[in-house]
């Protein structure tokens, strides 16, 4: 028996119905997921974002690099915590540069899985190994560049990460961002 | 009856049918958990975009929750919305050697966290207190974090450092929450999220969450 005009549409109907309310299901389950992601995100920026104006305050604040190096384990530990409370995990090495009285210093903070192997940093020609640096170590460096503009060079392992910077505050951060399957990462130098 | 009415007929039916579906079962569908998804993204964009704009660091550094529930409230719409900020109130002081003791006040309802950050320049054998519970015994330089919230209690609590020949700094951080509301005890909360270091040259940082729930 053939279908009927008005058959057709009928079933036409309920053909199309199925077909929006599928493509609304998959649409409303990408629109939910998002909003986990967009969180991950948020707190991932806000991290990248801040963390040079946090470099910024702290020095500013802080006398020596001993008490900067205080104030951004604190920060760090701040970051880390509130990150968790929305089930995101950070992860994060940095390197400050701040100037101080004919030198720089330069902090280095490991705040990764584990221990990053073979770390050094070079200013200009000038090449300090750090050797093996633990998680959740933080050490400062002593450089006398010769120049007020030069080459920073961090190494570790088979990863490098090199920038110009000159006799200012200077921060470097390599953050890992993870919540479930989602990860952001980011390297920043401000 | 003829074939044609009866073909113009169903398809009547049908135009019906689909109206019907398009009116009543498509909007249940899909605002199935549709509208605090997109709220809850465009109000992280909302909190992103005041900061940018300079509204958001000087509210939340003096902890002004109202202020802030009043500036997000409208934004929230049709949700209902609550703000809280998290932030730090920080002790710090030294101690060389001997026994020592410092105290703070807790609020219970108001702390979520209490950490105590030690820097030990020079160490014999250090043991640390809090409310004569033992909570660390120390013998290397460096840095320690140690968690006492589950060690204090309503009220002031006392920490004791006992040692020889030791040299350390020491920071205690609070972590006091802030709410503009209380929350509701059921149904779906969604929360939000912008954290900032501080404002100007004044380091504080401060979360700003806030709660959509329908």
């Amino acid at each position: 028996m053939g279908v009927r005009d008005g058959q057709f549409f009928i079933i036409g109907t309920i053909v199309i119905a199925g077909l929006i309310m599928g493509i609304v299901s998959i649409s409303t389950g990408v629109s939910t997921s998002f909003t986990t992601d967009s969180i991950t995100k948020a707190i991932f920026d806000d991290s990248v974002n801040e963390f040079p104006r946090a470099v910024s305050r702290i020095a500013h604040t802080a006398d020596t690099s001993e008490g900067v190096e205080r104030d951004i384990r604190r920060y760090i530990d701040f970051q880390k915590y509130i990150a968790l409370q929305h089930g995101v995990t950070l992860k994060t090495n940095f390197l400050i540069g701040l100037p101080i009285p004919n030198g720089y210093n330069v902090t280095f903070g490991n705040f990764m899985d584990g221990t990053m192997q073979d770390v050094s940093i070079t200013l200009d020609n000038t090449t300090r190994d750090l050797g093996d640096v633990p998680a959740g170590n933080i050490t400062t460096l002593s450089f006398a560049p010769d120049s007020e503009v030069f080459q920073v060079r961090l190494a570790y392992r088979n990863d490098t990460s090199t920038f110009y910077t000159s006799t200012k505050i200077t921060s470097y951060i390599s953050l890992r961002a993870r919540s479930g399957s989602t990860v952001w990462r980011e390297t920043r130098v401000n | 009856m003829n074939k044609g009415f009866v073909s113009t007929l169903e398809a009547v039916i049908a135009s019906s049918l689909f109206l019907l579906f398009l009116v009543n079962v498509l909007p249940t569908f899909a605002g199935t958990g549709g509208t605090e998804a997109y709220s809850s993204t465009q109000m992280q964009d909302i909190l992103q975009s005041l900061d940018r704009a300079g509204e958001l660091r000087e509210p939340m550094v003096t902890h002004n929750v109202t202020k802030l529930h009043e500036m997000l409230d409208d934004y929230a719409l049709p949700l209902n919305s609550a703000v809280s900020l998290l932030y730090i109130n920080t002790s710090r002081g030294t101690f060389s050697g001997g026994s020592g003791s410092f105290t703070f006040q807790h609020e219970e309802e108001q702390e979520e966290r209490t950490v105590l950050h030690l820097w030990i320049d020079q160490i014999d054998r250090l043991t640390v207190s809090v409310n004569e519970q033992q909570v660390a015994s120390i013998s290397t330089a460096g840095h320690r974090a140690i968690n006492i919230e589950d060690e204090t209690t309503q009220g002031q609590n006392t920490i004791n450092f006992t040692a020889q020949n030791t040299v350390l700094d020491y920071t205690l951080d609070q972590y006091f929450t802030k709410r503009s509301r209380s929350l509701p005890q059921s149904g779906e909360i969604t929360s939000v999220s912008h954290h900032i270091s501080g404002i100007n040259t004044t380091f504080s940082p401060t979360e700003i969450r806030v709660f959509l729930w329908e």
